[in-house]
């Protein structure tokens, strides 16, 4: 009887029980519908499908209520002890997921309303027979029809003992019902196999998203620490011979060291934050940087031809930052490959966005392949940023040079 | 300390450019001559300034500091030193930097004497820069199947200058090693560098590491 010692019987015992006050509460509404309907005197088949219609209707409307599977997600982690992959689990977002919880919500008011029903008489007949030695001696009516005497003897232990029983017995019977709807909830309120899938995916993103955000972090602070040790150590230098350089240096450091702060504190804020994750990235270069880029690649002797199509201004704001780095990573990809002198490179760009996305296309001539054998890692960090977004990247050898292509699938929205 | 060396440097950023003239000029010996902020900006610099050595960071916007340095020691006779300049030490580029044909790397957080004994280093060109920091990088670089240095007939007496050079002895210290004259021990290195096609100590040290002529572990 070790059942009876553990606390997780109790706890599902009192989950039956909600299951049990909820049917009451229908209960309720049902005698009074149903005898409504009995006035209205029609066939009895008729009758017989309303009155089904009115028990079977208000629980099954309401279990289609997403936030059911909400609650009941709850209840059953918390009196059940199942632990959901999806937690705490949402609200239901599918039809199927309805239906399931559906189903789920009237097993927990018959699996209720029958602990309900054992649990009342157990309790109610059980409170009658402890108290059973102790009554005049006699015959006494339990229910209706049911007798049984009191002759203050030792026989009368029957009754205690049988009481005690019984009230073991409801929650033997309570855990039963309780293990074995803890082993359903899973497959009734859990995610089906494909929505297990959706889910890996968003958290897979989320994860890349992360660590994207972590190394950028890394670098941002790192750059800034650098910079402070590099003016720290002239400042140290100079002081003596040029105090003024040492004041300029020191308002550098302090200028620097407070923008890291801030981005510092901008990053952990976003790693903390689980529900947004990256929904408002540092102020960081989007497309419409794309000429301040493109004009410092001019100024090292590379022409970059740039066709534009689309109002960019339309784009999700994390899409045109990543936007932004591919092409920054295929310019540099670009040059590196060129394998001639920068000044006669010429590079051809063009970014459209239209009703299948967001494309971006860079051509560059290709001459001297084994410049740089090791390359690919700007390609990498390309398919990277793609992946996370769900594009798709072409790269390789056309008749005019190496041409990379990139879609993006964007929602086109207002900017948001 | 007679020889004035003359340095350019490389960052995108203008504060550590700022930061590492004042640190160099404050050298009596050192004077920086020129500053690029991009790889694409360095060659016409360097070639207007002819610096000894030239401080190159490693990740710039348009072009990176292992292709700036490639530009330069492709595009220039006689070329400068490169010191590659980085914030993070398992940085991947510095490795390439360094096989591109940089004599040496530094760490932005390097403190400033060492800085520039680092330029005198590289500018004297005698001794191997970091040589246990270069064998850290081959060893975390290493490739399934050294291939042996057999392909390129060394003398017996150039392999072992070669096995000395990674240690970071400079040619007077491998002539007492070795109980030879300093100008032998430099004919056998100008050998040496010649038969592995590597510009210089580093890059034949790197030779050296990854064929697995000199062992990493």
């Amino acid at each position: 009887m070790k059942v009876l010692v553990r606390g997780s019987t109790y706890l599902r015992w009192v989950y039956l029980l909600l299951g049990a006050a909820l049917v009451l509460a229908f209960i309720l509404v049902d005698t009074g519908l149903v005898a409504l309907v009995g006035e209205l005197h029609l066939p009895r088949v008729l009758t017989g499908i309303l009155d089904a219609l009115v028990v079977i209707g208000p629980p099954v409307l309401l279990g289609m209520l997403p936030a059911v599977r909400e609650v009941e997600g709850i209840a059953v982690e918390s009196l059940l002890g199942v632990r959901f992959e999806e937690r705490p689990l949402g609200p239901a977002r599918s039809w199927p997921q309805r239906r399931r919880t559906t189903v789920w919500f009237c097993l927990h008011l018959a699996a209720g309303g029958c602990a309900g029903i054992l649990t009342t008489a157990v309790f109610g007949f059980g409170a009658v027979l402890l108290a059973a030695p102790f009554r005049e001696h006699g015959s006494h009516e339990l229910a209706p029809g049911i007798q049984y005497d009191v002759t203050g003897s030792w026989r009368d232990l029957w009754m205690p003992l049988a009481a005690l029983a019984g009230i073991a017995l409801v929650f033997v019977i309570s855990a039963a019902i309780g293990a074995l709807l803890a082993h359903w909830a899973p497959r009734m309120l859990g995610p089906t196999p494909a929505e297990r899938i959706e889910l890996l995916e968003r958290r897979t993103a989320t994860l890349a998203e992360r660590n994207r955000l972590a190394r950028e972090l890394h670098d941002s602070v790192g750059h800034a620490l650098s910079l402070v040790t590099i003016q720290a150590a002239a400042a140290r230098k100079l002081l003596a011979t040029d105090p003024a350089f040492a004041e300029t240096a020191l308002a550098a450091m302090e200028t620097s060291a407070r923008a890291a702060l801030a981005d510092l504190d901008h990053v952990l804020g976003l790693l903390r934050d689980d529900r947004r994750p990256g929904s408002q990235t540092a102020p960081q270069a989007t497309l419409g940087d794309v000429a301040r880029l493109v004009d410092s690649t001019r100024a090292g002797g590379i022409t970059v031809a740039v066709h534009r199509s689309g109002d960019l201004d339309q784009l999700p704001a994390a899409v045109s930052r990543e936007a932004y780095r591919i092409v920054q990573e295929g310019l540099t990809n670009a040059i590196r490959h060129a394998g001639r002198p920068a000044d006669e490179v010429e590079v051809e760009l063009s970014i459209s966005l239209d009703t299948t996305g967001l494309q971006l296309k860079l051509t560059n001539p290709v001459t001297g392949l084994s410049d740089h054998s090791g390359g690919g890692r700007g390609l990498a960090g390309i398919r990277e940023r793609v992946a996370v977004l769900r594009g798709t990247v072409e790269a390789g050898l056309v008749a005019d040079g190496w041409r990379l292509a990139v879609t993006l699938p964007v929602a086109v929205t207002t900017k948001g | 300390m007679t020889v004035d060396i003359s340095v350019v440097v490389v960052d995108d950023e203008p504060l550590i450019r700022s930061g590492l003239r004042a640190i160099i000029d404050a050298e009596p010996d050192l004077t920086v001559v020129g500053e690029a902020a991009d790889g694409a900006e360095v060659l016409p610099v360097v070639r207007r300034t002819r610096p000894d050595v030239v401080l190159m960071d490693v990740r710039m916007p348009a072009v990176d500091g292992i292709h700036a340095t490639k530009l330069l020691l492709d595009g220039l006779d006689p070329a400068p030193r490169v010191l590659v300049v980085t914030t993070f030490e398992n940085d991947d580029y510095v490795y390439d930097a360094l096989r591109a044909g940089a004599s040496g790397f530094l760490l932005k957080r390097t403190p400033p004497d060492d800085i520039i004994a680092a330029i005198r280093t590289v500018a004297g060109s005698d001794s191997l820069l970091f040589p246990e920091a270069i064998r850290a990088l081959a060893l975390a670089h290493m490739t399934e199947q050294p291939a042996g240095l057999d392909g390129f007939q060394l003398t017996e007496r150039e392999q072992e200058v070669l096995r000395l050079m990674a240690k970071g002895l400079s040619n007077a210290e491998i002539a007492g090693e070795l109980i030879l004259g300093v100008q032998t021990i430099k004919t056998h290195v100008a050998n040496l560098l010649s038969k592995l096609g590597a510009r210089d100590r580093t890059q034949a040290v790197i030779l050296a590491y990854e064929s697995g002529f000199v062992p990493l572990r």
